[in-house]
């Protein structure tokens, strides 16, 4: 049962899902419900790969009025060694 | 030489041929079995080095809710690796099946590639992601309060995620995060890459090979032929291999 919710939840995002892109790259990265509630935004079946996190969205003019949160991904982790104590 | 841990909790019979699948792969390895099954079943083993696991956080049925740990593998295998003078350690499950000969000349040329102290499949960076697993735990302020009483870095806020099948760790960095005793449990796929970062090792991903080795993705042996040929040195997870009488009937 739990599966075939599961399938069903699927189909929907894929046909009626938000397209979701990187706002630095404009690389596709998936598709997700965008839920806003009680002053959060809930990204519902995101179905792209790996961890994206949300930033606000660079404008071209000035606006106070709105501001648009979009969603990135985060850098490889590529830290150096750090062993000298 | 590369010690290969394996971790199951299958029959005796499993692990023995499980054990001449990796040897005949590459001969040269050290194989370590870190046995999860009962202890009945552990006395029954026929294997030259095998350690014994106790630790009930290993033992866990809906992992990432209820948070499983390898810490209890580290720190079982960690002094076995110190007596044997290994210099790299290939950790890898009971699911996850060799492809190719000279499989552990690949992953130390990758690590050295990469000049990485550890590396991983799945790697990323989850901090102030919406990564569930990160989520949860975050929901605990322990959590980001232990990095921030370990860190030897100037940035105590990293969080890392990495699957804990198939990482590929130099020794030293092995042994370090076996000592680790953090209080609270914290699932593996962010605990030993966050706590080999925090320790000041070098954590890289393993390029390429990420999709032969999705946990999400069930395999058998009839992807084994096609796998190869596309490329994969490794196949994970692939359920009930060694289970059967004869896995290459």
């Amino acid at each position: 049962m739990r599966a075939l919710l599961r399938q069903i939840g699927n189909l929907y995002i894929r046909f009626f899902g938000s397209p979701i892109r990187d706002e630095e790259s404009g690389e596709f990265l998936g598709r997700a419900l965008i839920v806003v509630w009680r002053g959060r935004i809930h990204l519902i079946g995101f179905n792209g790969v790996g961890p994206i996190k949300p930033v606000f969205c660079a404008q071209e003019r000035i606006r106070y009025w709105r501001q648009g949160i979009g969603f990135t991904r985060p850098v490889s982790p590529d830290f150096p060694r750090h062993r000298s104590e | 030489m590369v010690a290969t841990v394996l971790l199951t909790h299958e029959s005796p019979d499993a692990v023995t041929r499980m054990c001449d699948h990796w040897l005949k792969h590459d001969p040269q390895q050290v194989l370590i079995v870190a046995y999860g099954g009962s202890a009945e079943d552990f006395t029954g083993l026929k294997v030259e080095h095998a350690v014994y696991v106790e630790d009930p956080d290993l033992r866990t049925r809906d992992h990432p809710r209820e948070k499983q740990s390898y810490l209890g593998v580290f720190a079982a295998v960690a002094p076995m690796i110190e007596k044997l003078g290994v210099s790299h350690v290939h950790l890898a499950e009971y699911d996850e099946i060799p492809l190719v000969t000279g499989l552990n000349a690949r992953l130390l040329e990758a690590l050295v590639h990469e000049d990485a102290d550890v590396a991983g499949h799945r790697l990323s960076r989850v901090d102030d992601t919406g990564h569930p697993h990160f989520t949860f735990h975050r929901h605990d302020p322990a959590f980001m309060d232990y990095w921030r009483s370990m860190s030897r870095r100037d940035d105590h806020e990293v969080v890392l995620s990495m699957l804990g099948c198939g990482s590929f760790w130099k020794s030293e960095a092995f042994v370090e995060v076996a000592k680790l005793r953090p209080p609270l449990r914290i699932y593996l796929e962010l605990m030993l890459p966050t706590a080999a970062h925090h320790l000041g090792f070098r954590v890289r991903p393993f390029p390429d090979q990420d999709r032969f080795m999705a946990p999400e993705i069930p395999k058998s042996q009839a992807d084994f032929e096609p796998f190869r040929k596309d490329g994969a040195w490794r196949i994970h997870p692939v359920k009930g291999y060694w289970s059967q009488t004869d896995p290459n009937s």
